[in-house]
């Protein structure tokens, strides 16, 4: 970690300013490069994201794979802040910690989880680099449920129903996409908007997708 | 941070982006109704042996007789659905009316299963 008084640029540049989505140094040592203070507000995320994905799996749904998808508003806070690889650690994690804990580890629902988290981090991820500003979170989280959805049905087709009549689940599926897409959305505004206050300019937020919005 | 500041955050892209889903969602109503067509007969079993099956085009009451007791099916305007199910759950009475290939009414405590059958007779016919 580099002192005050050593580092050449402004002021404002503080000594954690390199933490966050410009200043990650994600290498290919993986975790050895990342700095304690990131690895903390990491590991906060991803700890949330488990308990929100175990605590969604408790609450009944009127489908089995209709749910709100809660924690991908973790996933899309930790994209916008951090970055893809970040999300994608955060994604992974949470299933596999999640699943652990709800005891459908290896489970065909795992797998479905699993895929579809990954799908959609790097469906939002790609979407927050190649679209810089067009979309706010509101859309991103759109996108990110949509490709959730999507995945899981045909996954769900391909792995374990293999009859097509899974695909009339399409249209109900894809409403509820649509509803909870905007819904995580705007919380993820409201968490993103919140840390940026907490932490103030401590944290690189430069490249935040949110800076104008608040 | 309010609500309103949330909705007026929103770029065109993200209303472009809305308006697109739900597009395709509305389409994909009308994709799932081209795709599977309406089924043409319901076939009904009680323990797993072949009761009879039924034009979903006629209009009808039916009294199923299951290992539990009388169970009563009505069809109506090429949809089938279950009236009265001696069951406890009236799982079959919830799921409403049916009317597509492929779709099913399962009561497992009275052992009566209702499907729907549409292209399959056909290829029967055509092997």
């Amino acid at each position: 970690m580099r002192l005050a008084g050593s580092n050449p640029q402004p002021s404002f540049n503080s000594p954690l300013s390199n933490v966050g989505h410009r200043g990650v140094k994600w290498g290919m040592g993986g975790f050895k490069k990342m700095e304690l203070r990131e690895m903390v507000y990491l590991s906060l995320l991803a700890t949330f994201a488990i308990v929100v994905h175990s605590l969604e799996t408790v609450f009944p749904s009127p489908l089995p794979w209709l749910r709100l998808g809660l924690a991908n508003i973790m996933t899309l806070v930790t994209l916008i802040l951090f970055g893809l690889k970040a999300g994608l650690y955060i994604t992974i994690i949470r299933v596999v910690v999640g699943s652990l804990l709800t005891g459908s580890f290896m489970n065909p629902g795992f797998f479905l989880s699993l895929s579809g988290g990954i799908m959609s981090t790097l469906a939002m991820g790609f979407i927050i680099s190649i679209f810089k500003n067009a979309f706010s979170p509101i859309g991103i989280s759109l996108i990110g449920a949509f490709v959730h959805n999507l995945t899981q049905i045909a996954l769900a087709y391909v792995l374990i129903v293999g009859r097509k009549e899974i695909f009339l689940l399409t249209p109900i599926i894809l409403g509820f996409a649509i509803l909870t897409g905007i819904f995580n959305g705007i919380a993820s505004t409201i968490v993103v908007n919140h840390l940026k206050k907490v932490l103030g300019g401590q944290v690189g937020f430069k490249g935040s997708r949110v800076q104008g919005s608040v | 941070m309010g609500f309103k500041d949330i909705i007026k955050a929103m770029t065109f892209g993200d209303k472009v982006l809305i308006l697109l889903l739900s597009v395709i969602t509305v389409l994909s109503f009308y994709y799932v109704k081209v795709i599977f067509p309406e089924g043409a007969e319901a076939s009904i079993e009680i323990e797993g042996k072949a009761r009879g099956s039924y034009l979903l085009a006629e209009d009808r009451m039916i009294e199923i007789n299951g290992s539990l007791g009388t169970a009563k099916i009505e069809i109506k305007g090429g949809k089938i659905r279950v009236i009265r199910a001696p069951c406890r759950d009236k799982i079959c009475m919830k799921e409403g009316w049916i009317s597509k290939a492929g779709e099913s009414l399962i009561c497992l405590p009275n052992k009566v299963m209702v499907y729907i059958t549409g292209e399959a007779r056909y290829d029967a016919i055509s092997w």
